[in-house]
């Protein structure tokens, strides 16, 4: 074989040759000194191209600004087309026959996705034990809560939200790197079949009662999955 | 894909997304706003991604696109260096020991950055980010031979240039054809 071109050592390198051609080519490598070096400085250069290509990393800036364009679109998204009624109305018949206002669903929708997109874990407990968790929450709510232990998703931490005065617990779950919030909104007779809402600022809002006490799950799951995920953690309870 | 992914995915990438968009303006801060613009075309356009695998390929095309409009002149300079025959047989020497022995760095980004933008895309694409040939072709829309053309171009316009400069500082004290 001939010596190749520059273009197929170049497509060798990136193991972007058919099967054959790159055999062809390895081959004459074993025998030619002069594509051999070329070679070894195509692989140098390979390297010093990352070497000199270093980018400081993106600001926090970038990402609150990316949370921001979403934020400002279905802001004005709900404007536009009146889906902030739509929203409301569909929650009055889903979800508030359990209680709570609207307003209260959508700032704790509002924690879960500043945590979700930000990535930051602002827990007043990390544990991934939930015996620590309910235990941290002793005395700072006017029920005993439980939280549950599901067998699909690791618990990350937990923390008090403060919506119009009122503090909620929230517990956060890592399932199979997807980001869940599980909410409980305050005692309730029951039990109660879960109940879902997609599109709840872009996520699904499931709420359920059990062992006396209302529980709000947010996800980013369809409403079916949601539900099966919610369901299925409190059944695990105690 | 929702919008929810989408910023997922794009929180998670970020620092690619900026790099990308950094070596296309060179510019760190209007880096960051080419990726927020194209952030916000790919929320308007999610519908037109059909595999969520392809999205970050996707989205690195949104961003070129949108610096291409902002810079036409690069197509104009695509053609007064592609038309240069040498570029297809450059010099073989030691530039690895020579790039022990000098500042050359410099001068690899001095080089990197006088390619042309397709050719100096397509090569990061390569190199930094690890795409394949497909992949880069699905980013700056051309024929996956067009990629590969790209990428032998611009290493050997890189090996041209550094060869160049290792003979006028007389560092350069390996084999020359």
């Amino acid at each position: 074989m001939s010596c190749p071109t520059f273009e197929s050592l170049s497509a060798e390198l990136d193991g972007e040759l058919a099967e054959l051609e790159a055999a062809a080519v390895r081959s004459h490598l074993d025998g030619c000194n002069k594509c051999r070096a070329r070679r070894n400085e195509l692989l140098w250069l390979q390297s010093a191209v990352r070497d000199a290509s270093v980018v400081s990393p993106a600001s926090n800036e970038l990402q609150a600004r990316l949370l921001s364009t979403v934020r400002k679109r279905r802001r004005a998204s709900a404007l536009r087309l009146g889906l902030g009624l739509a929203t409301a109305a569909a929650l009055v018949a889903l979800l508030l026959p359990l209680v709570h206002s609207k307003d209260v669903i959508a700032e704790l929708v509002g924690d879960h996705l500043g945590t979700t997109i930000t990535g930051e874990e602002p827990f007043d407990v990390v544990s991934s034990d939930s015996n620590v968790v309910e235990r941290w929450f002793d005395g700072k709510l006017a029920y005993r809560l439980r939280i549950p232990r599901s067998p699909s998703a690791r618990l990350l931490g937990a923390r008090l939200c403060n919506v119009g005065g009122r503090q909620y617990p929230l517990a956060a779950y890592d399932r199979e790197g997807r980001r869940i919030s599980l909410f409980a909104l305050g005692t309730a007779a029951g039990p109660r079949e879960g109940r879902c809402q997609e599109g709840v600022r872009g996520f699904t809002v499931c709420r359920q009662v059990a062992n006396g006490i209302d529980y709000m799950l947010v996800s980013d799951y369809p409403k079916s999955e949601a539900k099966r995920v919610l369901t299925a953690a409190l059944s695990e309870l105690p | 894909m929702t919008e929810n992914e989408l910023l997922t995915l794009a929180m998670s990438v970020a620092n690619r997304l900026k790099r990308f968009a950094c070596h296309l303006c060179g510019d760190p801060d209007g880096a960051e706003d080419l990726v927020q613009e194209g952030f916000l075309r790919a929320l308007a356009n999610r519908a037109q991604l059909r595999d969520k695998s392809r999205a970050l390929p996707w989205l690195l095309m949104i961003v070129r696109r949108l610096f291409l409009e902002h810079h036409r002149t690069a197509e104009r300079q695509l053609h007064l260096i592609e038309a240069d025959a040498a570029l297809m047989d450059p010099p073989i020497g030691n530039l690895e020991e020579e790039m022990l022995r000098s500042t050359f760095s410099e001068e690899l980004s001095e080089a990197l950055a006088k390619l042309p933008e397709e050719w100096r895309t397509c090569l990061l694409l390569r190199e930094v980010d690890s795409f394949s040939y497909e992949e880069i072709a699905q980013i700056v829309e051309c024929p996956v031979g067009t990629v590969r053309s790209r990428l032998a171009r611009a290493r050997a316009q890189l090996l041209v240039s550094l060869h160049t400069y290792a003979a006028d500082r007389n560092i350069d004290q390996g084999a020359r054809r």
